[in-house]
């Protein structure tokens, strides 16, 4: 994502990528951090991580966007470039209360980013077009 | 973007980057002639204008001018209601026959008058600035380039109730850079078309970069002109106070 998060967040994110990179795992003091600045978010996006939640939608056009596969089954849409997530939990912490920098679907993108664990789906034009207004989802429950 | 805008008010100055742009202002105050300006500045490649209703005249010009080769650099599109401007941006990626260098939305308000709540106002927001950050990817990778992004401003007419607060604060995580238009007289408000000359001051406020100040005098002609004002002038102490009242209302 090219969104900027504080400079902490961004660093946490460096080191755990290199981590992983390197050993194929998150060690603990990391995972600690990461749940002392993201809170309650961090252990359900790690969640998320684990069960290859996060899909990476991808046009002929080269345009994309992110489908995270919430722990209820609901599907929701997080753009590439800016914070934005359909979820409940953005509008009320995110956007209304401004008491969080994320939910946890935007986490787990950064997440599935750094671990290279995203899913990968390419779709028509016309199907991305629907998915960036989260129509698919309000036209059907879809499955992973 | 901020560098668009401030080119389009006449700044030579290097440090306004490409960050989304909002521009606010009072009914009458010139925001879609800035705009119109910023659409027709410099050689940029292609310039996309989305209304909710189709402009009646050139904003900005002398009255029955038209300059034909600029105007065919703008692409004008009219999507009456929010949901039509959604699906419009949505699928600007196939619809488009080339990225545009800059987008430019006028009328917000219109489109968020009746908007259900905050993450409407997100989604929107945040749509506008993913599909600009898209076609900065397809406008190649140059980054000195005179198009190397494609820029985003739009402007909203300054809103008096509460639940417009929301908005702005929700606005503002998506436009971190702002022109705040405010009147240089209150007589401004008040002339209609054939009264006088209306003039403005407008103020660009972005993190990091000091902030740039023009007056804007819209003529007996319609014409609209921009000068510079040195940063900090305090010859009219009426105007800094309704820009800090605007700045409060923001908060």
């Amino acid at each position: 994502m090219e969104a900027t998060l504080p400079a902490v967040a961004e660093e946490l994110l460096k080191e755990i990528k290199k981590a992983f990179q390197e050993t194929s795992h998150v060690p603990d003091d990391l995972l600690l951090a990461l749940k002392f600045i993201f809170g309650a978010s961090a252990v359900a996006a790690l969640d998320l991580v684990d069960q290859h939640s996060v899909t990476q939608v991808v046009s002929p056009s080269g345009r994309a966007v992110y489908q995270v596969l919430g722990s209820s089954g609901k599907l929701y849409i997080c753009y590439t470039s800016c914070h934005f997530c359909t979820c409940p939990a953005f509008a009320f912490s995110v956007l209304r209360k401004n008491d969080s920098l994320l939910c946890k679907h935007i986490l787990a993108v950064y997440l599935s980013q750094a671990t290279g664990t995203c899913q990968e789906l390419s779709v028509s034009d016309q199907q991305l077009a629907s998915i960036l207004l989260a129509e698919e989802e309000e036209e059907e429950e879809r499955g992973p | 973007m901020a560098e668009a805008l401030a080119r389009a008010l006449g700044s030579t100055e290097p440090g306004h980057g490409p960050a989304p742009t909002l521009v606010l202002g009072p009914a009458r105050s010139g925001r879609s002639a800035l705009l119109f300006r910023a659409a027709l500045a410099g050689s940029r490649p292609r310039a996309l204008f989305l209304a909710p209703s189709a402009l009646q005249r050139l904003p900005g010009a002398r009255r029955g001018a038209s300059d034909g080769r600029s105007l065919q650099r703008v692409q004008f599109l009219y999507p009456p209601s929010l949901q039509e401007l959604l699906r419009l941006v949505a699928s600007l990626h196939q619809s488009l026959p080339g990225p545009p260098a800059l987008i430019l939305l006028d009328g917000l308000e219109q489109y968020l008058a009746g908007c259900p709540g905050p993450q409407a106002v997100a989604q929107l927001s945040a749509l506008l600035v993913d599909t600009a950050s898209y076609f900065t990817g397809r406008l190649g990778t140059n980054p000195c380039g005179p198009a190397s992004c494609c820029q985003l401003i739009t402007s909203l007419r300054v809103p008096r109730e509460a639940e417009a607060d929301e908005h702005l604060g929700v606005l503002q995580r998506y436009f971190p850079a702002r022109c705040w238009l405010c009147p240089d007289s209150l007589a401004s408000l008040d002339q209609d078309d054939c009264g006088g000359n209306r003039m403005f001051r407008a103020r660009l406020s972005q993190p990091g970069v000091p902030d740039h100040e023009w007056r804007v005098e819209f003529g007996l002609d319609g014409e609209m002109r921009v000068s510079p004002l040195p940063w900090g002038n305090t010859e009219n102490p009426g105007v800094a106070s309704d820009i800090d009242r605007a700045a409060g209302a923001e908060k």
